[in-house]
């Protein structure tokens, strides 16, 4: 554990001057985040200006969600596309060679490197919409917010462990540096709960692809209104998907032949 | 002059046309990349099952937000990400050796991606307009207008990114500057609610930037619901603007171009 801390802040400090030399990309950032803290907000005010219900949620209720849509939505694009999402990168380039000579798990290595401190606005805007979300549904309870936290690392290993297989086909297929926008088509439904889609689609999203686990339940905890069943299988495909993921990877090892010379 | 030029373009669109076949399925990424629209659609027919929202009703929400999808994809370029790319790590030196500037590089390599990526875009939503039954909802008299309107916008959409992507002889990375111009274009363009949707303040206020008549504009011209003189009028004003922002910063900034990389 301590070696892992160790690591971590070598790596983040690293990250934090690099991010520090483009100070313009901060800012236009940080108006970004606000521009779309502001747009989620348009849309779901005019959405409740003509309903009262979207798939049976509230305005605060929808809020919440919005709030967790935004803090997943800046985990991948601020974290994991500038971590595992570098990895067709590594390989195209031959730098996978430094990552696996040095003495440490190399899944760990190309997943953790980066930490963007231009995130950081973003971050605290979608918390503070949940927040405040949570506020006008006196539902700030200590089980509701244990499960929140619960379901949102669920929600963050589901969505860790997609990446991470989408992109370890980098090892066969090598041009794939915007795989992830098969992630983020997918992930825009995430933006609603699931029940403001029809039948069909709701079943897609909870079954074949796990869309329902990354912002409905944590949301639905959130609020109060948790669907057991949901609930339950939350952490088990989490753990599954980490799983997956760690044994692809390796899988994908035994067959890396370097790039570089 | 004119044929030699004709000639580099040529060369240009061949060698751009090649690279997007052999890279076609990141093209096509790119139409996963913009299906909001269509998963706004999902969820606005959704609601109006019930009964017609704001005088809308399922099918004219599937016609709104299927030519939507079409004008969005029509306004999707990655220049900002291309230059920023080329000169953080040096290869912008090769644009500037080439014997034509480098905005009309970008811009052959753009209508060899669009040309392959189009006709997907157009399939998709003539699929769309027939099972949902908006197909008849479109007047052939309007077409040529519409076409119009969308060049336009993938004009505005084009230019505006380039003279962002020029920031970059500042800055040095400007890739966030992406994000916003798309989080714009989708969201005060209309892609996501009808704009009638808004208050009259809101509608007047966002009237004067060029984001509504990128996307709401062809579509309204489609449906019949905008004038269209008014929407060309502000199409063409802000082309002229953009444009003449990113040739002012082309004369400034390429003086402090140093070669990054080697």
């Amino acid at each position: 554990m301590n070696r892992l801390l160790h690591l971590v802040r070598a790596f983040w400090a690293n990250s934090l001057a690099l991010d520090l030399e483009y100070r313009i990309d901060f800012l236009i950032s940080a108006v970004t985040a606000l521009c779309s803290f502001g747009a989620g907000l348009l849309v779901l005010d005019v959405m409740f200006r003509y309903t009262q219900s979207l798939g049976g949620w509230d305005f605060h209720q929808a809020l919440a969600l919005y709030g967790i849509y935004l803090l997943l939505e800046e985990f991948a694009t601020g974290f994991l596309a500038f971590n595992i999402g570098e990895v067709p990168e590594l390989i195209r380039r031959g730098d996978l060679d430094f990552i696996l000579l040095k003495p440490e798990n190399s899944q760990l290595q190309v997943s953790i490197r980066h930490f963007r401190i231009v995130g950081l606005p973003a971050y605290l805007l979608a918390l503070g919409i949940l927040i405040y979300a949570m506020v006008e549904m006196h539902s700030v309870t200590v089980p509701n917010l244990v499960l929140l936290i619960a379901f949102l690392i669920c929600a963050m290993a589901i969505i860790y462990a997609i990446w991470a297989l989408l992109h370890t086909l980098a090892f066969w297929l090598v041009r794939v540096e915007n795989i992830s926008q098969i992630f983020f088509g997918v992930f825009k439904v995430a933006r609603f709960p699931i029940g403001a889609f029809p039948g069909a689609m709701r079943i897609i999203f909870t079954v074949v692809i796990p869309i329902t686990f990354m912002t409905t339940v944590p949301a639905s905890a959130a609020a109060g209104i948790l669907d057991w069943r949901l609930g339950l299988a939350s952490p088990v495909i989490a753990v599954v998907g980490l799983w997956l993921s760690h044994r692809f990877w390796q899988f994908a090892l035994r067959h890396y032949t370097s790039a570089s010379s | 002059m004119i044929a030699h030029m004709a000639r580099c373009c040529r060369a240009h669109f061949r060698t751009s046309f090649a690279i997007m076949v052999e890279y076609r399925a990141t093209v096509f990424l790119w139409i996963l990349a913009g299906v909001t629209p269509l998963i706004m659609m999902f969820v606005w027919r959704h609601l109006a099952a019930a009964g017609p929202i704001g005088g809308r009703d399922p099918k004219a929400f599937a016609f709104y937000f299927l030519i939507a999808f079409l004008s969005t994809q029509c306004c999707t370029v990655w220049v900002v990400w291309n230059v920023d790319y080329q000169i953080r790590t040096g290869t912008y030196a090769i644009q500037l050796l080439r014997p034509f500037d480098p905005w009309l590089g970008e811009l052959i390599e753009n209508i060899a991606a669009y040309s392959l990526r189009l006709p997907f875009n157009v399939l998709i939503v003539a699929l769309g307009l027939a099972i949902s039954g908006a197909w008849e909802m479109i007047v052939p008299a309007r077409l040529p207008a519409f076409v119009l309107a969308l060049i336009l916008s993938w004009q505005l959409m084009f230019n505006m990114n380039y003279a962002l992507a020029l920031l970059c002889l500042w800055s040095e990375r400007v890739k966030s500057a992406d994000s916003w111009v798309y989080l714009m274009v989708f969201t005060l363009g209309g892609a996501l609610f009808p704009l009638d949707f808004l208050s009259p303040a809101w509608r007047t206020a966002i009237g004067w930037m060029p984001f509504p008549w990128m996307v709401n504009f062809p579509v309204e011209l489609l449906a019949g619901n905008a004038p269209p003189l008014p929407g060309f009028a502000m199409q063409a004003v802000w082309l002229a603007i953009i444009v003449a922002c990113h040739r002012g910063l082309w004369r400034l900034g390429r003086k402090r171009f140093g070669a990054v990389g080697g």
